[in-house]
């Protein structure tokens, strides 16, 4: 789990407020949420994993990849 | 009822039918000068020294299960002072002294057992760390000793000093540390605070923060809307989700920890024991059994269970330390949420509205933090300024660059 995959990286000249938000900020929620995974036991691509917190229900998997490049994975 | 050998002795004649409820259960009043969230150890001992040491009566403790049902009743028990960064250690060793006068402050039993703390090192580089962090101790005045081979060997001849990939090569002791009975902590604080007048409130979850002109007027509960002049989370585990009731996001994320015991043994491990190739902890109970974890899962979680690939790399770190492990039957296994902070440290700080304050982000260390985090809390709530020894647990040092970062991992909250 390298962690949330909701936060999108700002502008390198963004405020200082956006990077303090985008490094320390996290939403945690405590049901659905977004994660990058990596699948280091099979094809170690990024995943993006849809999870809930609160029962470990896994819901859907994405590749990060595909997904950043605006592909429906 | 105050405890002593008296009561034990003349109730023990009376059959033991004199013994009163340790704490009442009130209905909650319309208005508190202060509103605690989290009936655990931190926010009940806040009420207690809110009461005792700031003369702040008029205060409840509201607990959505029962009091201490949650982290505080799901460690492994330690209570340590060896940290090594000057933002921390001063504040943990705070505590250490609470804990060595706190049975006689709270006038209960908290079984208490300064047994020593040992951490373990299996390389001239992790020595290197380890005397570097026993002298970050004793700059702050607490005592570590550096202990070689046939000195553990001594005080711990079970472990496997010659394992082939990481031979025990000696470690370092924190004589004063040890344990202290987990529930008996939550007791003694609610006992303590309810004497003094404090409301402790179950079953009563807290589901908003009723806000007006930037001020917190009071909380939406599970028992009505209860009106507060000052508000304290603690809340640890579930801070991310409290916080958010008032529109602030915090720099946490919530991790499962697993916890282990096994089958009631014979005194066998006299010592806290820390395994330093891994991260593995254990001790054992005065019930006999062995108490013993290692890492968070690493996955976000408000499950409070964990999984088996944690919990199969725990037993083959306890194993590799101590072989005569692998003879013992695990009884239970248990998981409870922490506060991930994302340097490691915690947060007892003021926050952006007026009269919120949060006490969050203990990660896996809330434990021994206890006493000092509940004084140091109501110091807070109480004066306004935030205490000596806890001036660097504030919520902006993320945005100031003044991180506490004890592993040196980053802004990773998995990896502390």
């Amino acid at each position: 789990m390298t962690g949330d995959a909701t936060r999108l990286r700002p502008a390198s000249d963004a405020s200082d407020e956006a990077w303090h938000a985008y490094v320390y900020l996290r939403a945690n929620p405590k049901g659905v949420h977004l994660e990058h995974w990596q699948h280091v036991g099979g094809c170690r691509r990024f995943l993006v994993v849809e999870r809930n917190t609160a029962t470990h229900d896994v819901l859907s998997v994405a590749d990060a990849a595909e997904l950043a490049r605006g592909g429906a994975a | 009822m105050r405890y002593s050998a008296l009561s034990l002795v003349k109730n023990a004649l009376g059959r033991n039918l004199g013994w009163a409820p340790v704490w009442r259960e009130p209905e909650p009043r319309p208005h508190y000068d202060v509103v605690i969230v989290g009936g655990g150890g931190h926010g009940l001992a806040t009420a207690y020294y809110l009461a005792r040491e700031f003369g702040i009566r008029n205060v409840a403790v509201l607990e959505k299960g029962y009091l201490g049902s949650g982290n505080v009743g799901r460690n492994t028990t330690i209570v340590r002072s060896n940290y090594m960064l000057p933002g921390n250690e001063p504040f943990y060793e705070f505590s250490m002294k609470l804990w060595e006068g706190l049975e006689r402050e709270l006038n209960y039993n908290v079984m208490l057992s300064q047994r020593g703390v040992m951490i373990l090192y299996h390389s001239d580089g992790e020595r290197d760390a380890l005397i570097r962090r026993g002298n970050g101790m004793w700059m702050e005045g607490v005592a570590a000793e550096l202990i070689d081979r046939e000195g553990v060997r001594r005080m711990m001849p079970f472990l496997n000093f010659d394992h082939a990939r990481f031979p025990i090569l000696g470690g370092l002791l924190q004589r004063r540390g040890g344990t202290a009975r987990h529930d008996a902590v939550a007791w003694g604080y609610a006992r303590g605070a309810d004497r003094l007048g404090v409301d402790l409130i179950q079953n009563c979850e807290v589901t908003g923060i009723r806000r007006e002109a930037g001020r917190v007027t009071g909380v939406e509960t599970t028992c009505g809307f209860i009106g507060c002049g000052k508000l304290g989370l603690a809340a640890a585990g579930h801070s991310s989700h409290v916080a958010q009731m008032a529109d602030l996001s915090l720099p946490i994320e919530s991790h499962v920890l697993q916890a282990f015991v096994t089958e009631g043994l014979k005194p066998c491990i006299d010592h806290v024991i820390i395994y330093g190739a891994g991260h593995f902890y254990i001790s054992q109970s005065d019930k006999g059994g062995l108490v013993f974890g290692g890492e968070i899962d690493g996955f976000g979680s408000y499950a409070q269970r964990g999984n088996l690939a944690t919990a199969e790399h725990v037993m083959e770190e306890g194993v590799a330390m101590i072989p005569g492990l692998s003879r013992v039957r695990v009884l239970r296994s248990w998981g409870g949420v922490m506060d991930m902070s994302m340097d490691g440290s915690p947060i007892i700080s003021p926050t952006p509205i007026d009269n919120l304050y949060l006490n969050a982000g203990w990660c896996y260390g809330g434990f021994k933090a206890t006493p000092a985090s509940g004084f140091c809390f109501a110091h807070l709530i109480a004066k306004g300024e935030t205490h000596p020894v806890a001036r660097f647990f504030r919520l902006d040092r993320f945005e100031r660059g003044h991180m506490i970062d004890e592993a040196g991992a980053g802004p990773q909250p998995n990896l502390h």
